[in-house]
Formats: structure tokens, sequence, C-alpha cells
């Protein structure tokens, strides 16, 4: 058993060994980005966030001197404008906070930042994860504040709120307004009609009934409209679009109970003979209400979090003009400025190289894991990360409009076109719904001639004994149930339909890179020269590579040790650099032998490779070791892949990868349908063909290049290391790499759907059986409302048989 | 009983008044967050200020001025 991080949880590198004494044991660290933090944590005697935690912190990124920079472009007053106010000296922002994992992260956040001087106030929101912070400006610089954030292993950025989120918020807050109305008015409600159930005419006076009846109903109206407007909207637009749901039950009975016992309040006798039902208006609306909120809380507690992290183009821009470099918000970028891009930087927009020399990585575009050349002339995407220098771009489109924005509103557009997952409860209950309304208006034109007295408690008594809540409650209870049961597994069903489409899938589509591999370079093999030591030649290779920020260099991570000096790069070549005394070189064959012509055989590698060579004292390079280095498979993957297709289901690759690797990939998975070098357009189209030949198809993705696929296909999974904005856009979130996880999930929507018709059996059993018993006028109210919260309990157990 | 006449009309206008509040509160954002307090309440770290089993603390609490 390796160990682990204190920290972060992850395997520590073999040979890495950093140790700090917290609460008066030693813990050991993977990476010096770890150790960092939790000494910045134990320095503020914060280390019982260690305590509290409920789950481990996230793995920090190493924090570069220009993203450093990039955090001081923050303090500039002209950016500030756009989010900052100030009220009396002080500032005041709205932050948005990545990384966050539990509870504790936001009180050992809200601890040290708050000890800073010049913070007035900085809270954290525990759901949408966004914190408002007030300092002043004179004594600590916003900078100063971002970069405490980053060092305590979390992310924090300026945002903006859009009209969206405003809306959604003050929705939200409606929404608890209308529940305390009803809550309150059913409690007094309760107490005044008390009386009038118990009463009889000798011990009750009728002005005392005239007065509680008026008390409720004064009580009882701002429920109907302002507390069950909700219902009554939907059932209007149920009606519009001729599609029955449980709206239109809901909103009928309310109405109808709501008008009737108005009625009797104003002008019958002031008699025990006719019932109001106020008390029950305001319950019914009550508990409809507070489960629709709490079903929408669950819904969105898990997304929000990370959502303002979708911007994949910084913020700011550098640019360079005649009177120097000037930064820029992002969004002021104009084309044919001339945008600065430091090594580890992302492009904030398209453009065309017009000085220096670099390679970019574009792995989020094109899920291509290998950075790019970029010389002057080419073209340099938005949202690719600059991987070695300096270099100068001129826009060639605004942010707005660069690539990843394209991609972004061709999203839009697929899940315009999303085909749309009918669920089976929608169907049940709007032939159900049909089925109780034309029984009610039956039963009310029967009366009528027998006895028109009693059509309007008869017809209520159908309306309430069928008060379709069991049905209504037989679908979110089990998909509760199966949600809540695999997120503890790793799997965040983010939309409604996932559950369902999972049952129908028949083909089920992969990404290559980051999805059936690890998606980073592995040292895969090593061949060794000249009878070198195998494992001196991974520490001095790691040793030179530690210099590098290219992804190969991420390979030899594991075999770092010491660094190695004066290391000097040569641009798409390799590095040359002098360790424990001996000069090596690492690159291309051609740029470690000087060109010499290789004397040893050197065997045909598969993929990327480097060597290894050594500088002897008469000038003469003599070759140590050649690396391979793959993209790994996942350890879950084969059999992820086995158990889909003895299910029948059948397993594509859909990668913008080269065909030789994805080949090398599906061969070992044995998966037949394979697309290489696929453009995000392309992958699309290829699920849309498959779509037209009535297939159900399920994606599952990671990058920016497998948005507009995932949102085209019935049923998209993200990967948990995806960007924010794909995880966003997907139906479920896989939130670990245990692919296994995938399996279990389309067998949980099997038994899910078992659960379901169970459920549904069980409650239009119960309405038929009381229906007719209603209509002959046998059941009183009190009956009613009791056999129908029994029968909507025997729905819940039976749900939750599903969490185990 | 008579006396009905008048307590509920006022308890109806203190209902109001707490529906007013309630909205008061709602607006102010004090609903925004419904998971923070639940937690908050458990990191008090006060473990310095709880005495050890002998009844000698470890260390003085810092903020120990109520002492005469």
């Amino acid at each position: 058993m390796p160990e682990k991080c204190y920290h972060c949880d992850e395997v520590i590198p073999r040979g890495f060994n950093a140790v700090l004494t917290i609460s008066d044991k030693q813990q050991a660290f993977c990476c010096y980005g770890c150790l960092a933090i939790a000494e910045t944590i134990v320095s503020g005697g914060l280390e019982n966030f260690y305590l509290h935690r409920t789950k481990a912190s996230e793995k920090p990124d190493i924090l570069s001197q220009s993203q450093q920079d990039e955090l001081h472009l923050y303090d500039d007053k002209a950016l500030q404008e756009d989010f900052v106010t100030i009220k009396e000296g002080i500032s005041e922002t709205h932050l948005s906070i990545g990384s966050i994992t539990c509870a504790a992260c936001i009180w050992l956040l809200e601890r040290e930042i708050n000890k800073i001087n010049g913070i007035h106030r900085f809270t954290i929101n525990h759901t949408s994860h966004r914190a408002i912070l007030e300092w002043a400006d004179d004594e600590c610089l916003l900078s100063t504040i971002l970069l405490k954030i980053r060092k305590l292993g979390y992310k924090a950025r300026p945002y903006q709120d859009d009209l969206a989120k405003k809306q959604a918020q003050s929705e939200k807050r409606t929404s608890i307004f209308r529940i305390a109305i009803a809550g309150i008015a059913t409690m007094q409600n309760m107490m005044f009609s008390l009386p009038l159930y118990l009463g009889t005419e000798s011990s009750i006076d009728p002005e005392f009934i005239a007065l509680f009846r008026w008390v409720s109903l004064i009580m009882c109206t701002p429920v109907v409209f302002f507390s069950a407007s909700p219902f009554f909207k939907a059932a209007l637009r149920d009606i519009k679009t001729r599609h029955l749901t449980m709206d239109l039950p809901v909103s009928l009975a309310i109405l109808a109970a709501y008008s009737a016992s108005a009625f009797i309040t104003v002008f019958s006798d002031n008699n025990l003979d006719s019932d109001v039902y106020f008390d029950s208006v305001a319950m019914f609306t009550f508990f409809l209400l507070l489960g629709r909120f709490f079903e929408m809380q669950t819904r969105h507690k898990h997304l929000n979090s990370d959502a303002d992290f979708n911007q994949l183009l910084p913020a700011t821009a550098r640019v360079k003009t005649s009177d120097g470099e000037i930064s820029k918000p992002a969004h002021k970028i104009e084309i044919g400025d001339v945008l600065i891009i430091h090594q580890g930087q992302i492009s904030p927009a398209d453009g065309i190289v017009v000085e220096g020399q670099s390679r970019f990585d574009e792995s989020a575009l094109t899920g291509e894991f290998l950075p790019i050349n970029k010389t002057i002339g080419s073209v340099v995407n938005g949202g690719t990360a600059n991987v070695e220098n300096t270099i100068l771009i001129e826009t060639t489109a605004t942010p707005k409009h660069s690539r990843v924005a394209a991609i972004i509103r061709m999203l839009d557009q697929a899940q315009h076109e999303k085909p749309q997952t009918v669920q089976l409860a929608d169907i049940v209950a709007s032939y159900f719904v049909a089925f109780v309304l034309i029984s009610a208006a039956i039963t009310g034109v029967f009366w009528y001639f027998i006895d028109p007295e009693a059509v309007f408690p008869t017809v209520l008594s159908i309306l309430v004994v069928t008060c379709p809540c069991a049905l209504s409650l037989a679908t979110p209870t089990a998909m509760t149930s199966v949600n809540t049961f695999l997120r503890d597994k790793g799997l965040l069903m983010a939309k409604g339909h996932a559950l369902e489409a999972m049952n129908s899938t028949t083909d089920i589509i992969f990404d290559k890179t980051g999805t059936l591999t690890e998606g980073k370079l592995q040292l895969s093999r090593t061949t060794i020269y000249n009878e070198q030591d195998k494992q001196e030649a991974q520490t001095i290779a790691a040793a030179l590579e530690s210099h590098s920020r290219h992804p190969i260099a991420r390979a030899f991570k594991p075999y770092f040790i010491e660094k190695a000096d004066q290391v000097e790069t040569t641009l798409g070549y390799g590095l040359q650099g002098s360790f424990k005394g001996k000069t090596y070189r690492l690159g291309n064959i051609a740029f470690v032998l000087n060109n010499a012509p290789p004397r040893d055989k050197i065997n045909e590698p598969l993929g990327a490779h480097i060597f290894l060579s050594e500088l002897s004292e008469d000038k003469q390079y003599t070759l140590l070791a050649q690396f391979e280095l793959s993209d790994t498979l996942r350890e879950e993957s084969l059999s992820c892949v086995k158990a889909f297709q003895a299910q029948g289901i059948k397993v594509h690759i859909l990668s913008g990868d080269h065909l030789n690797s994805v080949q090398h990939i599906a061969h070992q998975l044995g998966i037949k349908h394979i697309k290489a070098a696929q453009s995000p357009e392309q992958k699309l189209n290829y699920v849309r063909k498959l779509q037209q030949d009535n297939k159900e198809v399920a994606m599952v993705g990671d990058g920016i290049n497998d948005l507009p696929v995932l949102s085209g296909a019935r049923l998209s999974i993200a990967m948990g290391g995806a960007s924010d904005i794909t995880k966003l856009n997907s139906d479920a979130v896989l939130l670990n790499s245990h692919m296994s996880v995938l399996n279990l999930a389309f067998q949980s929507a099997n038994r899910a759907r078992k659960i379901i018709k169970q459920n549904m059996a069980w409650a239009i059993g119960y309405n038929l059986l009381m229906l007719p018993l209603a209509a002959m006028g046998l059941v009183p109210p009190y009956f009613a409302a009791l056999g129908m919260s029994l029968s909507s309990l025997v729905v819940v157990f039976n749900s939750l048989r599903l969490k185990s | 009983m008579e006396i009905l006449f008048i307590l509920i009309p006022v308890s109806i206008a203190f209902v109001a008044l707490a529906i007013w509040v309630f909205g008061w509160a709602i607006k102010n954002g004090q609903y925004d967050d419904l998971e923070g307090p639940a937690h908050s309440i458990l990191f008090d770290d006060d473990a310095d200020m709880i005495p050890d089993r002998n009844d000698k603390p470890k260390t003085k609490p810092a903020t120990d001025s109520t002492k005469p």
C-alpha cells in the first residue's frame, strides 16, 4: 500500500520526501504544492481543517510567475470598474471560488482571508460557492487576496452577475416566500377549522362559524393567488400544448375547493351543513410546493459550484501598444490588437503569430495532447495554452467570435435539437389525468340528475381521493434514491432524463483521450544503450525535464529526485543541462547526437519518444537511453467496455486524435467501430447519422471538442477531469475515474425502471379502487386524506429500496 | 367569548407582521445560503479554550481579559 498525501490523498511518488509536523504527528505530502498549502494552513493555526473536512482536498496546480502576474492585473483600476463597486472607500466585489470540496474548505477560507488587514467582510455561500468580499483598497490589494486564496489551494476569480443568474436568484427567493406564506396560512387555518370540524350545532354559535370561515378565507386567499400560482401557470401551459401533467388536476382541485368554500362562506347560512375546505387547500399547496423546492435544491446543489469557471478564455489580456504594454479586459479586445502571451498563459482570442516562436497546448480544442508548434504566421486559437515562450499575436477575431465561442454556439444549437426522452411517468400521468377528469365530469352530471346538492362534494371527493400524489411521487422518489446512491458511488446525475435514457441506450460512444485513457503521457518503455543503468537514466531525464513545462516533462515527474543545472531549451528539439558534473542532452535523435548518425540499433517506437545522451570529454555524444511515452488506458476501461458489449450495447470510439493511436487503443479494448481525426462538427454528424438509424446514443467525453457531440447525444456523460463547461452541459458527470461506475449506473437505471413501474401500478390500482367509492359518495374527506397519505408512504418506502 | 372578535383580528395583524418580517429577511439575502449555518456551528475553533481533563488549561486563552 503506497503512502497517500495528507493533503490531497493522492499517491506519493517514489523517492519524493516532504513531511510536516501537524498536531504533533508527522505527515507526508505528494508534492511541494500540497506541502506549501499545509504549511500555510498550519502557520495560520487552522490545522483543525484536516479534522473537520469530510473529503480530501484537490491537488493544487503550481502557480507560475506569469499566473501570479495575471492576478496582479486585477489591481488595475480601469479593469476593476467592470466588477467592483466602491461605497464610502470600501470596495465590494463578488468572487467565484473553485475547488471547494466540503464545508471545512469554506471555514478555512473565511478564517484565513478575514485575517488579512483591510478585509471588512468575506463570506462564502455554501451552495453557490460564491463569496462576497469587502475590503479597503488602500490597505490591501485585490491581488493579495486572490493570491492568498490560491496559496490555500483554491481558485478564485471575480465574477459578474448576469441577468440569468439574477433571475434564478430572485426565483429562488420568491419560491421560499411562497412556501412560507402557504406554511403560515396552513397553521392558522388549522386552528380555525378545528372548531368547525369538531363542533356541533349546539356547541358553536352561528356568528363564530361565520367568523372562523371569514378568517380562513382571508388566510387562504394569498395562498391560492400567490403561493399556488406556479401550478396554475403550468396548467395553462399544459392546456396550450395539449399535454396533460399533474398540474392540471392539482390546479382544478385547488381552484374548485377554494371557490366553493368562498361561495359557502359568503352566501350560505352560518350552520355546519356545508363544509369549507380552506385548510385542505393551504396544506395541499404547502406540501406540493415543499416537495418541488427540495427536488429543485438537490438538482442545483452540485451544479452551481464551478459554474463560473466556465469562462474558457481569460478575463484579461496584455496588449502591446505604441506607448508600451497595457492590460485590457478581454471583452474590450479589438481586431488588430497585438496581444502578449507569456508562457503558461491562455490566449484570450484567436490570432496570428507576429513575433516569436512557441508551442501551444490545444488539447482543450482538439484532444491532441502533444503541443503544436507555432511560428510567425501560424494561427493561435483562443482558449489554447502557450507552453513555451512568450509570443505576440495579432487578433483576428474578438473573444466573442473565436473558435471556442463558435463551438459553444454549436452546443446551444445541438441542445436545441436534442432528441427528447419521453418519461414513462409523463405518458402514464397524461392518460391517468384525462381519465380522472372524465370520470369527475361524468359523476358530476350523474349526480346532477339524482341529487343536485351532492354534485359538488362528490366531484371534489373524486379530485381529492385520486389526488395524484402517489402517482406523482412514483418517479421522483425512485429517481432521487437512485441518484443519491449513484452520487455516493461517484456518478452525478445532473439532468432528470439521464436515468430513463440509460435504459434505452443502444450505442455508447467514448472519446479516447482523457476518457478511455488517462489523458496524460506516461513513461511506457525505457530502452538503455551502452550499459547505462536504467534507473539512473530516468533520474537524469527527470532532472532535466524538471525545467520544462512541456507535457512530456510531466511523465518524468514520478522519477524526479534532484534538479539539473544550466538547463537550456532548444525549441522544438530538446533540452541540454548538467547534472552531477556531467552534461546531458534530452530530445530527438538528431539533437541528442548532435546530428551524428546513431551508432546503436534503435527500435522502431510506437508513439512519442525521446532520447538521452551524454557529452563525453572528447566532445562526443553517447546515446544512453530511449524513452517511449504513451497515454495509458484507465484501469477499468477494459472491463467497462466488455460489460457494455455483453449487455448488447454497441461501443464506438470517436476521437480527434490520429488514427494510429486510436487504433492502438481500440485494439486493446476490442472495439471495432472507430473514427479518428474528427473535428467537433464531424463528431456531431456521426452521432446524428446513428440517430437517423433510430439508434439511442450515449456519449462519454471530456474535452471542449466533445461539447457539441455531447449535447447532440441523447445521454451525455462527462468525465470528472473535463472542463467545467463540458460538465455543466452534460446529463451526468463521472466524478471519479472509475469507469465501472458507468456499468453500475446502467444496472441501477434498470432497477429504477422496475421500481417506478411497481409504484405506478400501486398508485393507479389504489386510485381505481377508491374512485368508484368516491363517485358513490361513500368516502368522507378525512378518510380520503388519510388513504392518500398512506398510499404515498407505500410508494416512498418502495423507492427507498433502491438505495441499497 | 365575544373577545374573539378582537383577539382574532389582532392575531391576523401579528401574522401579517411576521410575514412582512420574513419577506424582508428573504429580500435581504438571509435565506440565500440554506446550508452554511448548519455547518458553521461545528467549526468553532475553541479547542485551546477547552480545559484538559486534569482541569488545568494548557495554554491560557488569548482573550482572557475578564479576570480582575
